[in-house]
């Protein structure tokens, strides 16, 4: 018997919403199919933000990507900041709604940081009760987003890759797919990407993102700062291969170019996923 | 002999413990190996850590940063972090005590914490709620008898500051890129309202007789109330007149966002 899929049809390619950019986006259509907004920008009472963010949305179809979930924590999901988020989902109305799988505070000690999780038994028990607790919630499957790090536990008895497939599995939430973050992992781990991808669960993966990063020569940081860069264009690719049409979109968060500039990257994504699709060989290697 | 593993319950505190700067087992958690070593990873973190609130600070107080400069300004913020570690996970309030802080820590140099409240006055008032501005003619519509208990009900950014120093003039010169005046306290304060105009942060300078009416009329007071009282406070003035002309300019200039006549 066919089984529904668990991801919706991919919306095409996006960009991160940015203050530097509403001009733009409201004075003429731009070649962005959709866009993602950090949820922790609009948690706010009113203002421009919030007016910014209705005259847009009119527009263009929007996901909302948090911060704050801290969706690994001992503590659980702050039940304020889930109220105020529940309340900019209906607002919204968004495509999905994403967070990261880490942790960024716990007991109200906040870091602001996306903090790694030891890949251990007790951690996996951790966060898939939140993802329950939060899809309750909200009434929907979230999407959790594998992050970067610099650092590893001694705790961890799993990799990274089986960390997050089992996440997914037994919390039942879908996977952001960030291609920057698994290579900058990789780096900094000293893991081959590839194994990181091949163990991400194909059916769960409904949206992926490119950004760009800093390399310090014997690691690299994730910064969000640049271009993305080539090996991350070619993990993309083999992401492409392996999950087919996803939602891909870039995330720019500093030193932010005009909206052209952007929109020249974001056709590079449209280009390699073009190139799959249309070439014979791309096809024979998806269908393999 | 092996360690049991922390719980994370321990692991994660002792993770804030080390980004915030105390002692912490998070050396003995970290696994080694790889091309660069474990004080190094969790330097990594503390660093971002750091930065990362000391940013959200100077996007939060943009006059205060440039008032102080960048070495003076991140010098303060990093000792308002130590002793005001950030609660909220949303980082947008993470300033709300600083210009308390500021006032506290520089007891010489009171017109760096004044700044530092306008600065966030303002940034309140640029997010804060939203609400249908009152039409003048809603105070054409009302009843004369409901004259007798009306009270006004303000836009939810109204929100009074009161300058000791020439804080204004310092702000004022620091928009406009120039360099700001000598620090002095004022023989009498500055009144300040800030709200929310046309989307934009908004203030502007309140003489005595405004200012006690806004005072009175912010606090819940009636309308014919608060103009007795001001009768009796100015016994020099025609307060009716007076405040006919104050409540249009409070209309035009969105102030007021609604008329609330007891049943």
């Amino acid at each position: 018997m066919p089984t529904a899929p668990l991801t919706r049809p991919s919306p095409g390619f996006g960009l991160g919403l940015r203050t530097a950019h509403y001009g733009a986006f409201l004075a003429e259509p731009q070649r962005v199919d959709w866009l993602e907004i950090i949820s922790e920008n609009y948690m706010v009472p009113g203002g421009k933000p919030l007016r910014m963010l209705d005259e847009i949305r009119a527009r263009y179809p929007m996901a909302m990507h948090g911060v704050s979930l801290s969706i690994g924590s001992v503590a659980g999901p702050d039940p304020d900041y889930l109220k105020s988020l529940a309340a900019l989902v209906r607002r919204v109305e968004p495509l999905w709604v994403s967070d990261h799988l880490c942790w960024t505070g716990v007991h109200g000690r906040q870091s602001h940081d996306l903090l790694p999780l030891p890949y251990s038994d007790e951690a996996l028990r951790t966060v898939v009760r939140n993802v329950r607790q939060v899809q309750d919630a909200l009434g929907r499957r979230i999407l959790l987003e594998n992050v970067s790090s610099y650092l590893e536990f001694k705790d961890s008895r799993m990799s990274e890759w089986d960390f997050v497939a089992a996440v997914c599995e037994e919390a039942d939430c879908l996977l952001l797919l960030d291609v920057n973050n698994i290579h900058v992992s990789s780096v900094n781990h000293g893991f081959d990407a590839l194994d990181h991808l091949r163990a991400m669960p194909a059916a769960r993966v409904q949206q992926i993102h490119l950004a760009g990063h800093t390399d310090h020569g014997d690691h690299v940081i994730d910064t969000h700062d640049h271009p993305v860069a080539a090996p991350v264009w070619e993990l993309y690719r083999e992401a492409l291969l392996r999950f087919g049409d996803v939602a891909t979109m870039i995330e720019r968060d500093d030193h932010i170019p005009p909206l052209p500039e952007l929109i020249d990257e974001l056709d590079q994504a449209r280009a390699v996923a073009a190139d799959l699709t249309a070439g014979p060989r791309g096809a024979d290697r998806r269908a393999a | 002999m092996n360690h049991p593993a922390p719980t994370l319950e321990a692991l994660q505190a002792d993770f804030i413990d080390h980004l915030q700067g105390a002692p912490s087992r998070m050396a003995s958690a970290v696994a080694e190996g790889g091309r660069i070593g474990v004080e190094r990873r969790l330097a990594i973190y503390r660093n971002a850590y750091g930065a990362r609130l000391v940013e959200a600070l100077r996007d939060s107080f943009g006059h205060t940063l440039r008032y102080l400069g960048d070495e003076g300004f991140d010098a303060m913020a990093r000792g308002y972090l130590a002793e005001h570690p950030s609660t909220h996970p949303n980082l947008r309030w993470f300033g709300g005590r600083f210009a308390e802080w500021l006032t506290a820590t520089c007891p010489d140099d009171p017109d760096i914490g004044e700044l530092a409240a306008l600065d966030w006055a303002l940034r309140l008032a640029f997010d804060g709620a939203d609400a249908p501005p009152l039409a003048l003619d809603a105070l054409a519509a009302l009843p004369p008898e409901a004259w007798a208990t009306v009270r006004l009900v303000w836009h939810p950014t109204c929100r009074r500051l009161a300058l000791q120093h020439n804080t204004l003039a310092i702000w004022q010169a620091l928009d406009q890129d120039r360099a700001p005046p000598a620090a002095e306290r004022l023989a009498a304060p500055t009144r300040l309202l800030v709200w929310r105009r046309e989307q934009q942060p908004h203030f502007r300078s309140l003489g005595d007789f405004e200012a006690a009416a806004i005072d009175r009329l912010l606090a819940g007071a009636g309308f014919a109330a608060t103009c007795e009282a001001l009768q009796a406070e100015f016994p020099d003035l025609d307060t009716v007149p007076e405040t006919g002309a104050l409540l249009r300019r409070w209309i035009d200039e969105g102030l007021l966002g609604g008329l609330d006549v007891p049943a």
